[in-house]
């Protein structure tokens, strides 16, 4: 089982937040992707900076009229705090991550990095 | 007794000294380590203004004050040892007494040297040091004139030099730009932010916070 003093702090945004607002959450927390998430915080998607920057900025689309959930990456990997490092590690590494969003009864707690995982597995 | 500041971080009194100082420091002298980069020739700028800095401030080193306030260190840094192995205090601060009067010629060439130089701030703070040295234990918080003598020549030396090849910016200007490089309207996003060890507990990061 995953231990909470094992994640680190993520960032997150409700999806009908609009893109100039996720940018400007990106900026102020120094992040280069956030989780975006419904009212009862499960994980929906993820917005990075790429996307931001493809999706957005290359197309010039209007930041402000855009809703998070329009840009972000659906269908997202998530682990439970009651799954092991050593499925948190295979998941990572088959996706080709450097973290992975752990939730608990479905709700995002937290992130947990790769080299924790890669250090803590069995 | 030399300060303890000296026997762990010896500072330089002499032209080549400061030079080898500030080269040895390219961090925090970047802007003369990127000068000295582009061009090495305004390496013989920067051993010119530290024999000028040397020539300046030498007298303000050492000499019979300098050795009076060493002796006196020496004198409170027993007495600190008498008070940590034996817990006498009155004893302490006599002790300690002796090495406040040993200080007090240093402490007056410290003002002569405040008004022929023009450095009040040095002077104020080598009297400031050697007032704080006299509270138990603290004899380490006197520098000595010397060696705030020696500061300032490093100071001078990076003043003048940058001065000369054209790259001195005052205080505020640095400050400045600075400041410049901050983006604006950066706001507090802890409602944006979960913390694994309060994200059981239903609060949002914010109010986790102030919890």
């Amino acid at each position: 089982m995953i231990k909470t003093e094992h994640l680190s702090e993520v960032v997150f945004c409700r999806g009908d937040e609009n893109v100039l607002e996720v940018s400007r959450i990106l900026r102020d927390t120094n992040s280069r992707h956030l989780v975006v998430v419904d009212d009862e915080k499960r994980p929906l998607g993820i917005i990075s900076c790429v996307d931001i920057n493809n999706r957005i900025v290359s197309e010039e689309k209007t930041p402000k009229d855009i809703k998070a959930e329009e840009i972000m990456t659906k269908d997202i990997k998530c682990i439970e705090l009651e799954d092991t490092y050593e499925k948190a590690f295979e998941i990572m590494n088959q996706l080709e991550t450097n973290s992975i969003p752990v939730t608990k009864d479905n709700k995002l707690i937290g992130l947990l990095e790769y080299a924790i995982a890669f250090k803590l597995r069995k | 007794m030399a300060s303890i500041r000296d026997i762990v971080r010896k500072l330089p009194n002499t032209s080549k000294g400061i030079v080898e100082y500030i080269t040895n420091h390219p961090i925090k002298y970047s802007s003369i380590e990127d000068t000295l980069t582009t061009d090495p020739s305004t390496r013989q700028t920067l051993l010119e203004c530290a024999q000028e800095s040397v020539e300046k401030y030498a007298k303000y080193l050492g000499g019979f004050a300098s050795g009076l306030s060493k002796a006196g260190h020496a004198v409170g840094y027993t007495a600190d040892a008498w008070l940590l192995g034996t817990g006498d205090i009155v004893g302490s601060l006599g002790g300690k007494f002796l090495n406040l009067i040993a200080q007090v010629p240093e402490k007056l060439k410290s003002i002569s040297y405040g008004i022929k130089t023009g450095n009040y701030l040095d002077s104020l703070q080598c009297i400031l040091e050697g007032l704080v040295s006299y509270i138990p234990g603290l004899t380490f918080a006197d520098q000595g004139l010397s060696r705030i003598v020696q500061k300032r020549m490093i100071k001078d030396t990076v003043k003048n030099f940058e001065k000369s090849v054209g790259t001195y910016k005052p205080w505020t200007a640095k400050l400045a730009d600075k400041l410049k490089g901050l983006y604006k309207g950066v706001k507090d996003r802890k409602e944006n932010v979960i913390d694994p060890k309060y994200a059981m507990s239903d609060k949002s990061g914010l109010e986790a916070s102030l919890s």
